[in-house]
C-alpha cells in the first residue's frame, strides 16, 4: 500500500488534511492513526492568530462550510509545545503553513529549519479562503505562486508541497507555474467559497458572509481539479477534497493522484481511514494491482 | 480499560420516550463497556443511517450513565435532532464520547444548580452525581409547553423549583428571578441555559459567588481538532468540546455570545 510523493515515502496513500486534526498525542496512535500514512497540522501561521468570531461551522447537505479563521498560537508555540507533543508517534508530521506576507513565510520556515528532522513535508496554504489578507490572494495567480516559491524554496531544503486553491479558472497553469518554481508536489485542492443564510434570523451565518465548503458533496468538483492538475505536471499531485469513501480514494488515484487527504470525513467517523485502507487493499487484490502504484492514473482517458 | 474504537462507540436505541414540548429521553446501550462520565460530558452521536447526510454529529450532554447505557434529554430543534428522535427502538447510531475537558467539579460544600430550559440536562446528571452538595435545584421555563418536562423533572429531583416566564408553571419569573428571591446563598453556582441567563446569573452573582456555566456550540469533530466550537474568553478563543463545556463565568466574553 506504500506510495512514494517526491523523496517521501509513505506507508499507505492515505493522509489526514489540514484542519481537522489535534495536536494531541492520545489522537496519533491506534486506533485513529490505522491506515494513515501522515497527518497535516492545523493552519499554522508566523504569529498566534485567536480566529474568527461568530458562527465557525454550518452543516450543508452532504458537506459543510466552516469559517474557522485559522486559530492558532503561532509557529513558535507549536514548535516548543505542540510538535514535541505529535512528532514520535510514528505517524509523520505535515506542517500546514499559511502566511500573509512573504516575509512570515521565510521567518515561519527559518524557525522550523530546527525542528527539519521531525518534519515530513511543508504544506504551504495558498489557498485558505477565510483570511482577508490570507491564502487567496497568493493561490489565485500564476505570479503569487510563483512569488512564494521564490521566498520559501530556497529555504526549505525537504519536501515543500503547495496546497492550491481550486478558485481559479486556469488550474493547469497554475500548477505549471509551481512545477516550474520548485513545488516538490501538489495538494489539489482546498475548500470552495460558498455561503448560508440562516433564514430564521434573515442574515448570513458567517461574519464574514463566505466560507469554505467541504465534506462529500465537493468531491466531483475536487475529482475534476485533481484530473486536470495531474494532466498538466509531472511533479506527484494528492488529491484532496470530498473523500469519504474506497470508491473516491481509488478515483482520485486513478484520476492521477499519487496520495489523497482527507479532512471533513474524520468529523463524520473519526475511524474511517482505517475502514478506508481495508476496503482500498481489499479492490486492489479483487483488480490483481500488485500494489497502490499500479492503479495511479490509469484512469485517466486518452485526449483530456 | 481499553475500548476498541477509541471515542468512538457502536450503539444501540433502547429506549426513546416523548416526555413533552418536544423533549425527548433516549437511552443507548453499548456495545462495549462505558467509562464513566463526569457532570457535563457529553457525546456527540449519529444514526448509523446517516452515511453522509446529515454529516455532522450533534452533542448532547449526559443525563444519566450506566456501565453499558447512557441516557440523553433532546430536545427538537431542527434536523437532526427532529431525525435522531424519530428512531426505532434497536436502531444502531455511532456514539462519540465522553467528550468535554471541564466537567462540574464541586470544590466546595454547597452549590446551587440554574437551569434553563433543556440546559436541565447536564445539571440533572450533575445532580445524581453531587447531590449532597446541592442546596436549591432552579429550573427555569418559558411556557406551559414545558409542563410534561418539569413534571417529569419533579419525578427525577426532590425540591426542585420551578419557574415560568408566563406564570403558568411554578413561580412566575425566570430562573434568575427565582434564584435572588431565595435566602442564602451557595459558595458555587452551577447554570446552564440560554445565554442571556447565564449572564443575568453573571451580572447577579459574580462578585458574591463562583459561577460555571456548562455552553453548547456548534461542533464538528469533538474533540479539540477543528476549532469550529470556541467562544471567546479571558484567555482567547477557547474550544467548548476540549476546554469546556463549562467554563467559569468571568472568564467567558458572554457578551460576544448575545
Amino acid at each position: 500500500m506504500s506510495v512514494t510523493v517526491g523523496n517521501l515515502t509513505l506507508s499507505s496513500p492515505l493522509i489526514i488534511a489540514s484542519g481537522i486534526w489535534p495536536h494531541e498525542a492520545k489522537f496519533w496512535r491506534e486506533p485513529y492513526t490505522n491506515g494513515v500514512s501522515a497527518i497535516c497540522s492545523k493552519g499554522l501561521t508566523r504569529h498566534c492568530r485567536s480566529g474568527n468570531k461568530g458562527t465557525r461551522i454550518w452543516e450543508t447537505s452532504s458537506g459543510l462550510l466552516n469559517s474557522i479563521g485559522l486559530q492558532n498560537r503561532g509557529i513558535e508555540a507549536f514548535i516548543a509545545e505542540e510538535l514535541p507533543e505529535i512528532s514520535g508517534n510514528q505517524v509523520p508530521v505535515v506542517v500546514n503553513l499559511a502566511f500573509e506576507t512573504l516575509r512570515e513565510v521565510e521567518e515561519s520556515l527559518i524557525l522550523l529549519k530546527s525542528v527539519k528532522k521531525h518534519i515530513a513535508a511543508i504544506e504551504l496554504n495558498v489557498s485558505c479562503p477565510n483570511v482577508d489578507f490570507g491564502g487567496m490572494a497568493w493561490g489565485v495567480s500564476g505570479e503569487g505562486i510563483a512569488q512564494v516559491l521564490g521566498a520559501a524554496r530556497p529555504l526549505w531544503e525537504g519536501e515543500l508541497w503547495l496546497k492550491l486553491t481550486p478558485q481559479v479558472s486556469n488550474l493547469a497553469d497554475i500548477a505549471k507555474v509551481a512545477q516550474e518554481k520548485g513545488a516538490d508536489a501538489l495538494v489539489v485542492a482546498n475548500t470552495w467559497l460558498g455561503m448560508a443564510i440562516d433564514v430564521d434570523r434573515k442574515k448570513p451565518v458567517f461574519e464574514r458572509v463566505v466560507a469554505g465548503l467541504s465534506g462529500s458533496t465537493v468531491f466531483p468538483l475536487a475529482l475534476k481539479c485533481v484530473y486536470e492538475a495531474a494532466g498538466a505536471v509531472s511533479i506527484p499531485v494528492i488529491g484532496c477534497g470530498g473523500v469519504s469513501s474506497a470508491n473516491d480514494v481509488l478515483a482520485m488515484l486513478l484520476a492521477g493522484a499519487v496520495a489523497v487527504e482527507v479532512g471533513s470525513m474524520l468529523l463524520h467517523d473519526l475511524l474511517c481511514m482505517g475502514e478506508i485502507y481495508d476496503q482500498v487493499r481489499r479492490k486492489l487484490t479483487e483488480w490483481n494491482a500488485f500494489s497502490v502504484r499500479d492503479i495511479i492514473g490509469k484512469g485517466r482517458s486518452e485526449g483530456f | 480499560m481499553r475500548y476498541s474504537g477509541g471515542l468512538e462507540r457502536e450503539a444501540r436505541l433502547i429506549e426513546n420516550t416523548l416526555i413533552g414540548g418536544g423533549v425527548y429521553l433516549l437511552r443507548f446501550e453499548a456495545e462495549e463497556p462505558l467509562p464513566h462520565s463526569l457532570s457535563g460530558q457529553f457525546f456527540m452521536i449519529r444514526p448509523s443511517r446517516w452515511e453522509r447526510d446529515p454529516f455532522l454529529l450533534r452533542p448532547f450532554a449526559v443525563v444519566d450513565q450506566s456501565d453499558e447505557t447512557v441516557d440523553f434529554l433532546i430536545k427538537v430543534v431542527g434536523r437532526g435532532t427532529r431525525d435522531i428522535s424519530a428512531s426505532d427502538i434497536g436502531a444502531s447510531f455511532r456514539l462519540r464520547g465522553p467528550l468535554g475537558g471541564r466537567s462540574f467539579v464541586p470544590s466546595c460544600d454547597s452549590v446551587t444548580l440554574v437551569a434553563g430550559g433543556i440546559g436541565v440536562a447536564p445539571l440533572l446528571y450533575a445532580w445524581k452525581l453531587h447531590s449532597k452538595f446541592v442546596v436549591r435545584f432552579i429550573f427555569g421555563v418559558p411556557d406551559k409547553e414545558w409542563t410534561d418536562v418539569v413534571n417529569w423533572i419533579k419525578s427525577q429531583v426532590t425540591g426542585v423549583e420551578i419557574a415560568s416566564e408566563d406564570g403558568s408553571i411554578g413561580v412566575k419569573g425566570t430562573a434568575v428571578d427565582l434564584l435572588s428571591s431565595g435566602q442564602g446563598h451557595a459558595e458555587e453556582i452551577w447554570a446552564c441555559g440560554p445565554i442571556p441567563m447565564l449572564k443575568a446569573i453573571c451580572d447577579a452573582f459574580k462578585d458574591k459567588t463562583r459561577v460555571f456555566g456548562s455552553f453548547e456550540s456548534r461542533m464538528g469533530c469533538g474533540i479539540g481538532g477543528c476549532h469550529s466550537c470556541a467562544i471567546p474568553t479571558r484567555s482567547g478563543m477557547l474550544k467548548v468540546c476540549h476546554d469546556g463545556p463549562v467554563f467559569d463565568l468571568s472568564e467567558v466574553y458572554l457578551d460576544e455570545l448575545l
